[in-house]
């Protein structure tokens, strides 16, 4: 999958996270910028990006991100050919 | 690997979900307009994020005040907020109000022992107790002998059993999750014999769980019913248990917040009461007006027919359960009837309490089923294999269910149990007579009209009535019409089995319970009053009538005023000078609107909610001649 889908397919499940239409999803975004991103909402963009890239995460992987652009890259990883 | 985790997939998907939530956005800002919305989006497949965002607005969303509503305690030891929106939308798509308490992490068993605490403040109307598997399994060595093993699962039942019992003094309704059941497997099949392995222990566990809510009066969800079927990995992820604690996914939490809704919606009666099936395709393959009786696939010899057949001995066997089945097709009326002489056909046309065949739109052959049953449009579900069908029939009629019927006739089954429609709180042999009792009903119609007058016809029905104050024996019945009773109900105030039950103690409280049978056979309880015994004021006692409700398959038979003379005689025999009746008026209890006057009663004032009616003991009515009674002494 190409890095422009992916970012496309984090904003349509940011937007739908945060009920928020003008949120975008770019590499240097993280938790601390939205002040509704908490764990629960946290969770349920990790648990829609599974569904949506159909990947699936191991716990030390999630540890290790600091923004969406290692998120972005690890789904990338998980969808190469 | 990843599961599809479960799904709400016996509704319909929604063709623009957007718009349709934008839509709700903008109504919800003006009033109930908004709510309505909300209900109608949530009647569709969605999934854990749409369901959130339904949520999201629901809460700054008013319900109409026609809405019934209940307050839930969510208790547990894990993590459970993000199983709150899916419980939410799912009491929303059965028209019930839901407001949700949920304690501090890890923190339930305290609450509840603690008084002034946030729960004891909440004063719940229900409690689910959502047990993880560690929460209930003592951790055993392996070599542990068997009786020491059942003597700590003994004591781990006893300590939530005690959970239970406080809760339940305080009058609430108490659901128990039973564990899932995810524990890896230690040895492989050896370990159900092996007394003290995980898996063992939480089968057992499961056993005693169900016996003592049995006997404890409490309700069970059993998640792993479907996940059985599914996999375990539909309804939970191990990375989110490990990470967050989440012992339910939460892409299966719409899925398993309707499931928690149905048992919800039976606690406060909404719950579905009639099954109307289609015909062609639906019951058999094939058209009977074109393929005639020897055409149409039913029964032994074909896959196919087996599969329409098995559909048949659900459907019968619902019937026998208390379901009400009923017909709607666009027929010629004498070939569909006729069409259930097959030899292989399972239901017989006597199994349906009302028959609509006819070339008119399905709508108004619904609208003559819900007349004839005299039930609301909102105790049917439609059973169509038409896709057309079902979709004029959400457009048109949005309270009457209608589940997304399956292409193949083997999945029928699956689909009209999944859907959880008939899901109840209880079951009493009054149910399982329903089904004849109607068949006795359309039975005594037909007297009323070969009879040549109102008196001869009631004369004619040669009725007995028992009446006395609610017994234990009661409880379930009596809650079940305080619940789901509306069109014959005075106040229509909604009691949990617990509090009926601490009101049936109060010696200030007079119950009364009616039973009717007649030349047609029992037709069990049906009638409730609730009466309260308070000071007038004047140094005397007065009788106020809290709840009154009488089941719509006995009106017009002039019970009421059996009820009213017997319930007069009660109150004077407790010293009682006058009985004041309420009369609180909701969408559905018209008809009741003049029942006090008419049984004459005097004005006594009210306010904008209510009406006030008075009754001097010093004449009270007599009772119909045409109906004897048999009255129980009151408990004093």
């Amino acid at each position: 999958m190409t890095e422009p889908e992916i970012f496309d397919g984090l904003t349509a499940i940011l937007r739908q996270v945060f009920d928020d239409p003008g949120i975008v999803a770019t590499p240097d975004l993280s938790a601390r910028d939205v002040a509704e991103w908490d764990s629960f909402n946290h969770i349920n963009i990790v648990v829609a990006a599974e569904m949506r890239f159909g990947v699936s995460f191991k716990s030390s992987e999630l540890e290790e991100l600091r923004n969406v652009g290692d998120f972005a890259a690890l789904i990338q990883a998980k969808t190469l050919p | 690997m990843k599961r599809t985790p479960l799904e709400l997939d016996w509704l319909p998907p929604h063709a623009d979900f957007e718009g349709a939530l934008s839509h709700a956005r903008i109504l919800s800002e003006t009033g109930a307009a908004g709510w309505h919305a909300l209900r109608a989006l949530s009647g569709h497949r969605l999934d854990f994020l749409q369901t959130t965002r339904i949520d999201r607005l629901l809460r700054q969303t008013p319900p109409p005040p026609e809405v019934p509503r209940l307050r839930l305690a969510l208790l547990g030891s894990f993590t459970l907020e993000h199983l709150v929106p899916g419980l939410r939308v799912g009491a929303l798509r059965r028209g019930l109000a839901l407001e949700v308490h949920v304690p501090p992490y890890g923190q339930w068993r305290q609450e509840i022992l603690t008084p002034g605490s946030g729960l004891a403040a909440f004063a719940p109307e229900a409690v689910l107790i959502c047990s993880a598997e560690s929460d209930l399994v003592p951790s055993l060595p392996l070599t542990t002998p068997e009786a020491e093993v059942e003597a700590a699962l003994d004591a781990a039942i006893a300590d939530l059993v005690q959970a239970w019992r406080r809760l339940r003094a305080t009058g609430t309704a108490v659901i128990q999750q039973l564990p899932i059941r995810a524990a890896a497997p230690l040895f492989g099949h050896f370990d159900r014999l092996v007394p003290a392995s995980p898996g063992a222990m939480a089968a057992e566990i499961e056993h005693r769980l169900i016996r003592a809510a049995r006997a404890e009066g409490v309700l069970i969800l059993d998640p792993m019913a479907a996940a059985r079927a599914e996999g375990i990995d539909a309804l939970q992820d191990r990375l989110m248990w490990l990470h967050a604690k989440q012992h339910v996914s939460p892409a299966a939490g719409p899925w398993f917040g309707d499931q928690a809704a149905r048992i919800l919606a039976g606690l406060r009666g909404l719950t579905r009461k009639v099954l109307v099936l289609d015909l062609d395709n639906t019951l058999w393959g094939g058209v009977i007006g074109d393929d005639g009786l020897d055409g149409i696939v039913i029964g032994e010899g074909s896959a196919r027919g087996e599969a329409f057949k098995a559909f048949q001995l659900y459907c019968k066997a619902l019937r026998e359960r208390g379901v009400l089945l009923a017909v709607s097709s666009k027929n010629d009326p004498a070939r569909a009837e006729a069409a259930f002489d097959h030899p292989e056909m399972v239901l017989r046309r006597a199994d349906f309490a009302a028959f609509v065949a006819n070339w008119t739109d399905k709508g108004q052959g619904l609208q003559r089923i819900a007349q004839e049953l005299n039930l609301g449009l909102d105790a049917l579900v439609f059973f169509d294999d038409n896709p057309a069908e079902r979709a004029l029939l959400r457009e048109q009629f949005p309270e009457v269910a209608v589940p997304e019927v399956p292409e193949q006739p083997e999945d029928y089954v699956r689909c009209l149990a999944a859907s959880g429609l008939f899901e109840t709180v209880a079951h009493t042999a009054d149910d399982a007579r329903r089904a004849e009792q109607y068949a006795a009903n359309a039975e005594r119609r037909r007297l009323e009209i070969v009879a040549p007058d109102m008196d001869s016809f009631l004369a004619g029905l040669d009725m007995e009535m028992r009446i006395g104050p609610v017994e234990r024996v009661d409880l379930v019945r009596v809650t079940q019409l305080i619940n789901k009773t509306n069109q014959f109900n005075l106040t229509t105030r909604r009691y949990t089995e617990a509090e009926v039950e601490a009101m049936i103690a109060d010696p200030d409280i007079l119950t009364f319970c009616v039973r009717l049978t007649d030349r047609f056979g029992d037709n069990g309880i049906v009638c409730v009053v609730l009466g309260r015994l308070r000071p007038d004021g004047e140094g005397g006692r007065l009788l106020e009538v809290d709840t009154w409700l009488m089941s719509c398959r006995v009106l017009g038979r002039r019970v009421e005023e059996a009820v009213a003379a017997v319930i007069a005689g009660a109150a004077r025999d407790a010293g009682a000078s006058t009985v004041v009746g309420c009369y609180r008026p909701t969408p559905k209890n018209g008809m009741v609107a003049d029942l006090f006057p008419r049984l004459g009663f005097h004005p006594a004032g009210g306010d904008g909610h209510s009406a006030l009616w008075r009754l001097d003991l010093a004449a009270p009515p007599p009772p119909p001649p045409h109906i004897r009674l048999s009255v129980n002494p009151v408990r004093q």
